[in-house]
This record gives structure tokens, sequence and C-alpha cells, in this order.
């Protein structure tokens, strides 16, 4: 208290600001990784996550973990603010996938030229991390800011500090300091330590057509970092062979070729790249070599680099390998 | 169990500014688009079905409701709980391909459970804080919390597990993201609080409501909307199968591939808020003496359907040459409305070509 009966300055107030202002914060990240506008993040989406992992524990800090606490813990009023946290942070959901059924609606009435697309082009979180994350990251911080909204500061004591004032400060920047960086370093050890994993291989031979003596069929194989969490080469092959050779469909008159221009999306040896939000993707290349044997060979490659810096980078390839006699030597 | 006091008499200066305001939407939109098409397309009728449902929802939630004699029972309670749930786990698990039209039958499910829930709980999940007294308060808070562990926990642990695990299971969540799990998660969403009340809360007796011009006013309103609600999709169901389908001239539509080689097709419609838009064709090669359907990727016949609110199957597809060397591709389906798919009606798609690739009828 000053010494005319009142306080000049009051610190609570200012807590209750600077809590506010990290609730504020965390919603303006995260709606920038779950955006769907930029479709690419070009590597920055990590720190973004790390970011708010960072900005959740310190909001955690500042509520006292107490909505992760048993009820039994936290007395009368403590209790009443978290359910009424946990009612916001429910319809909070509600209204996101609301909004989400709503924006698909009335893209595909506004739009209608895309109805031919495979999918609602908001439904996004089946197409890559980003979206995945951004997800289960709002349904573990929403109740986290809510609470931290909600809640009234508890008064200071005689010294304008407040009762938990054992909680030093260092551990209130510490904390979230550093699971940040132990997201972010967990985050670069998935993407660049592991083994990229091959999948969506497609090599049935009964999806072959006879064109004209030789026999023709679409390859497909995908290589993906971290798990599926990383960047992913898509190479989409159309190859044919005749016994004395294999070659690509663009070279032929074929009907194949004639149906392959039809579709976009499977023209020979093409490549795509999938999820370049927490990676930066570089120097994509698609290649075919033929050999003596008549075997030939498609490489798609790209670069892969952590969004942080040129200091980490791997290379990811995809191969496709067929004799002349359309034995599959290699998918992966 | 005590309820929200609704005694005062319910204004219904709103519930008719809602509905009359909905109804010159409707005709807005419906004069507006009649200039520039001949009728309102599926998805429009099924965006304004969807505005309606959320005007009905809207509507029953003003109106004064008390469980009664029957629903202030835990059994009932439980029983009405269970069947949601069972709904939803249906919903859940069951793969698209063969929940087809009970997708309908279990939304109606659902949105009946729904307001049952809504009476038994006396609507306190969704009544302004003003209108609960602090144990009331109270309940639906702790009812939300519990609610948002497990919607939380069970759709993060499954979209996470499923992204991760295999291929099979990051397909699934493809599938799952249009189909029946978001249904279920949504529905969730809106019955989950309501339903953990309805479990927990014991037998208490309620004394009827006290009636006003207004409130039954209210009431027949809401009522008439929820009939109207469940019976618009039965009626659009019924239109497949007595609307006349419109089969479309066959025809080369696309480039010849070469001198000897097309693609060839025909379109059938069935229009309406339940319809489908089907193209079916087939590749054909010929040179003056024979002529035969070519294979593409394991394909001789093209389908190309757009389905709205119905599932087409096919019956029979398949080509054959006749006498005179002239080659009749024909193409048999049934088609099922989402709701009272148990009735079907067939669709056939015939179009025939000679050994000079010509089209004949």
């Amino acid at each position: 208290m000053g010494e005319f009966g009142f306080r000049p300055y009051a610190p609570h107030l200012s807590r209750l600001t600077a809590t506010r202002g990290l609730v504020v914060a965390t919603a303006m990240i995260w709606t920038l990784l779950a955006l769907p506008v930029p479709t690419s993040l070009r590597g920055s989406a990590a720190l973004l996550v790390a970011a708010l992992v960072a900005l959740g524990v310190a909001l955690a800090e500042a509520t006292d973990w107490r909505v992760w606490r048993r009820p039994s813990m936290l007395d009368e009023r403590e209790n009443q603010v978290r359910d009424r946290s946990f009612r916001t942070a429910f319809r909070g959901i509600g209204a996101g996938v609301l909004l989400l059924v709503v924006t698909v609606v009335a893209d595909s009435l506004l739009l209608p030229h895309k109805a031919g697309s495979s999918a609602p082009p908001l439904l996004y979180f089946t197409r890559g991390p980003r979206y995945l994350v951004a997800f289960v990251l709002l349904l573990t911080l929403l109740p986290t800011m809510t609470y931290a909204w909600l809640q009234e500061d508890p008064p200071d004591d005689h010294n304008g500090r407040r009762p938990d004032h054992l909680r030093s400060s260092a551990r209130r920047i510490a904390g979230p300091l550093l699971a940040g960086l132990a997201v972010l370093g967990i985050w670069i050890g998935a993407i660049f330590a592991l083994p990229p994993r091959t999948l969506a291989v497609d090599q049935s031979p009964s999806a072959s057509i006879t064109v004209g003596g030789a026999r023709c069929a679409s390859l497909d194989v995908s290589r993906e970092l971290g798990d599926g969490l990383g960047a992913a080469v898509n190479l989409d092959a159309d190859v044919c062979w005749n016994g004395r050779e294999a070659w690509d469909a663009q070279e032929g008159t074929s009907l194949l070729k004639y149906f392959t221009a039809q579709d976009p999306d499977r023209t020979t040896c093409s490549l795509t790249i999938d999820a370049s939000d927490f990676e930066e993707v570089t120097g994509q290349s698609c290649t075919e070599e033929g050999s003596p044997d008549g075997t030939i060979r498609l490489v798609a490659t790209a670069r892969v680099s952590s969004g942080l810096g040129s200091w980490l980078d791997r290379s990811l390839r995809a191969t496709v390998t067929v004799s002349a006699k359309g034995k599959v030597l290699r998918l992966g | 169990m005590v309820f929200p006091g609704r005694g005062r008499i319910l204004s219904s200066i709103p519930l008719l500014a809602l509905v009359l305001g909905l109804a010159a939407l409707a005709l807005t939109t419906a004069v507006l688009s009649g200039i520039n098409q001949p009728a309102l397309s599926s998805g429009d009728l099924t965006l304004w079905y969807f505005v309606f449902a959320v005007g009905t929802v809207f509507v029953v939630r003003r109106v004064s409701s008390r469980p009664g004699p029957w629903l202030s029972r835990r059994l009932v309670r439980r029983t009405v709980v269970a069947v949601a749930g069972l709904s939803c786990l249906v919903l859940l698990i069951t793969p698209p391909d063969l929940l087809g039209g009970t997708v309908a039958l279990l939304l109606i499910v659902l949105a009946l459970c729904n307001v049952l829930l809504g009476r038994a709980t006396s609507q306190i999940t969704v009544s302004l804080p003003r209108r609960l007294d602090e144990r009331q308060g109270s309940l639906r808070d702790r009812a939300f919390r519990s609610a948002y562990w497990i919607v939380a926990g069970s759709a993060g642990v499954l979209v996470v597990v499923s992204y991760l695990a295999t291929d099979g299971s990051r397909a699934w969540l493809g599938a799952a993201v249009e189909g029946g799990p978001v249904v279920a998660f949504i529905a969730l969403l809106i019955c989950l609080p309501a339903m953990l009340i309805a479990w927990l809360e014991p037998d208490r007796a309620t004394p009827a409501p006290p009636a006003t011009r207004a409130s039954l006013f209210a009431g027949r309103l809401a009522m008439t909307m929820v009939v109207v609600s469940l019976l618009a999709p039965v009626v659009g169901a019924a239109t497949v199968l007595t609307v006349p389908s419109q089969v479309g001239p066959a025809g080369q539509y696309l480039t010849p591939m070469g001198s000897e080689c097309a693609h060839f097709q025909r379109v059938t419609i069935i229009s309406g808020w339940f319809g489908t838009y089907s193209v079916r064709g087939a590749n054909v090669c010929w040179n003056d003496h024979h002529v035969r359907v070519v294979d593409f990727q394991g394909q001789r016949i093209s389908c190309d359907t757009t389905a709205n609110l119905v599932t087409v199957s096919t019956a029979a597809c398949g080509a054959r040459l006749d006498s005179k060397g002239t080659l009749r591709v024909t193409y048999a389906a049934m088609v099922r409305p989402a709701v009272l798919s148990f009735l079907s009606r067939k669709l056939d798609i015939t179009f025939a070509v000679d050994r000079r690739g010509r089209l004949r009828s």
C-alpha cells in the first residue's frame, strides 16, 4: 500500500494483462500454423510448434498447472474456474468444427469446379502433419488458455508479492524455454536421424495394359521422413516394356499416353512433394536412364533441410527400376 | 432435480421472426437461383435442410421443457444415453461401404436422442448461466469438464495413432474424416455433456410445467419443425423412386486416339435433392473388320458417378458382339436412396458401336 492508503501500481493487474497477452500470442501462432494459407511453411512450422509448446508451458506455469491437477488439489473457487474453462474449451472445439463444416460446404457451393476433387479442400489434417499437430495442440492447449483468461489473479501479500513467491522467476522462464528447445531437438532428431520410410507402393501387374505388343503399367512409390511427420517425395511412373527393352510411356504414341494425358497427376516420372512445412525442400529432380540390357531406371531426388539454416540437411530419393521383361527390380 | 425457472411467458415474437426469416431467405434464394438455373441443386437443398435443422434446434431449445414422469426416471434416461452412445459407436467402427443408408437412420436416431436428452436434463447444458441455480451451474460445468477429457482424449489419441501407425491406419483416417467417425465426433460434441448429466442424475419427481398460450404455441411450432425435419429426408428419398430418369444421347465425347480408337459414353441423370449423375463409357477400337473394347488398367468399361445421398451399385456391366459384328455396350445399376435404402430402382444404359467406329442406337 502507498502512504495515502492506495496502491499506485497494481502488480496483479499487470500480471493478468501479461497472462492474457500470452493467451493472445498463443492463439495467433496457432492460427498461423492451422491456416491453409500459405500452402507450405517451408520449414518454419517446427519453430511455430516449439513456440506453442513453450507458450503452453508458460501459461501452465502462470496458472500453476491447475487445469491438469486433480479436483481434490484445488479449492472450491479454483475448481469452479477450472470447470468453467473446460466448458468454454469444449464449445471452442465445437465452434472450430462448425467453422470447418461451414467452410467446406461454402467452398463446395461457391467453387463447383472443385467438385471432382478427391477430398473436401479444407479437411487438411489427413494431408500432412501440420494440421494433425495443430489439431492435437488445440486439444491440449485450449483448457489452459481459457483458464488463464478466466482466472482472477491471486491477491498480493503485504510485500506486493504473490503467495507462491517461492516459485522463482528463473523457473518461469527456464521451463518454457527448455520445453520449446526439447520439442525442436526431438523433431529435428526424428526427421534427420530416422531412416526414410517407403510406402504407397503400387506395382500390381494386373493394372498393366497392352499397347501394340508391349505392356505398360503405373508404378508409384513414396519415401517419407520422420515416420510420416516430415517431408515426402512421391514418384509416379508409367513404364512400358516388350521383352527387349523398357521405356517410359511418354516416348510411345500409345493408348497409355493418351490416357495419361487425361490425368495430370499421372505423367511419366513425375515428382511431387508432400508436407514441406517442417522442412525446406530444394533441388527437386526427376531423371531416367536406360542400360544396355533394356532396363530402365527412374529416380526422383530432393534435398531436405531443417529450415533453420543450411547446416542440417539430407537427401531424399525414390527409385523405380524395371527390366526389359517388366520385372520390377527396385521400388523404393 | 430443480429445473430452470421458465414459468414466465416466452415471447413468441423471436420464434416467429426466426421462422419467417428462414422462410424469406429460402424464398429469396429460390427466386434468385431460378433466374440462373431451372431448379435448386442438390447442394442448395442440403444447405437449406441444414439451415432448417439448425433453426429447429434453436426453436426446440427455446421451448420450456421439463423431463416429465418418464424422463425423470434414471433407467429411461440411461437407456436414451445408451442408444445415443451405441449409434456413435456404430458410426465410428463400421466401414463406409457397409454403412450405406444406415447413416441417415443413425442421424435421425441421434437427433431424437438429442431432443430427449435436452428434455431429460431441462436443457441445462445450453441454458444461459443466469437461468441456472448454483447447483445446476456446477453440475453443468463438471459435465463439460468430463466431456472435454473424453472427447479430446479419444479423438487426439485416435488421430495420432492412426496417422503414425501404418499405411492402412492412415488410409482409415483419410476415410474417417469424410465418413461416419467425423459424424460421431460432431454428435458427441453436441450430446456428450447432456449424456453425462442424464446418466449421473438420480431419480427425481418433477411437476408438470404451467401451460400458457405462448408456451403452447412455441411447443406446437417446435413439434411441427421437428416433424418436418424428420420427414423431409424421407420425402426426398421417395422422389428417387418416382422421378423419371433423363438419359442423354450416346456420343464420342473425347478426341479419337489415332484413327481407330475412341472413348464412347452416355449420361443418365436422376435430378432432385437425392439423385445421381452417371456417365458410362467404354474405350473402343475398330478396323473395318472387327470392333472391340480395350482394357485400361484392368477396366474395360469406365464408370463415373456423382451420387447425392444415394448409392449406385452395378448390377450388370458388359459388352458383346451381335451377329452383324456390332459391339453393344450394356450397363445396369441399382439406385438406393440413403434413407429408405431397402427400396431401389433400376437404371439401364445401352449404346452400340459398329466395325467402322460409328454409333448405333
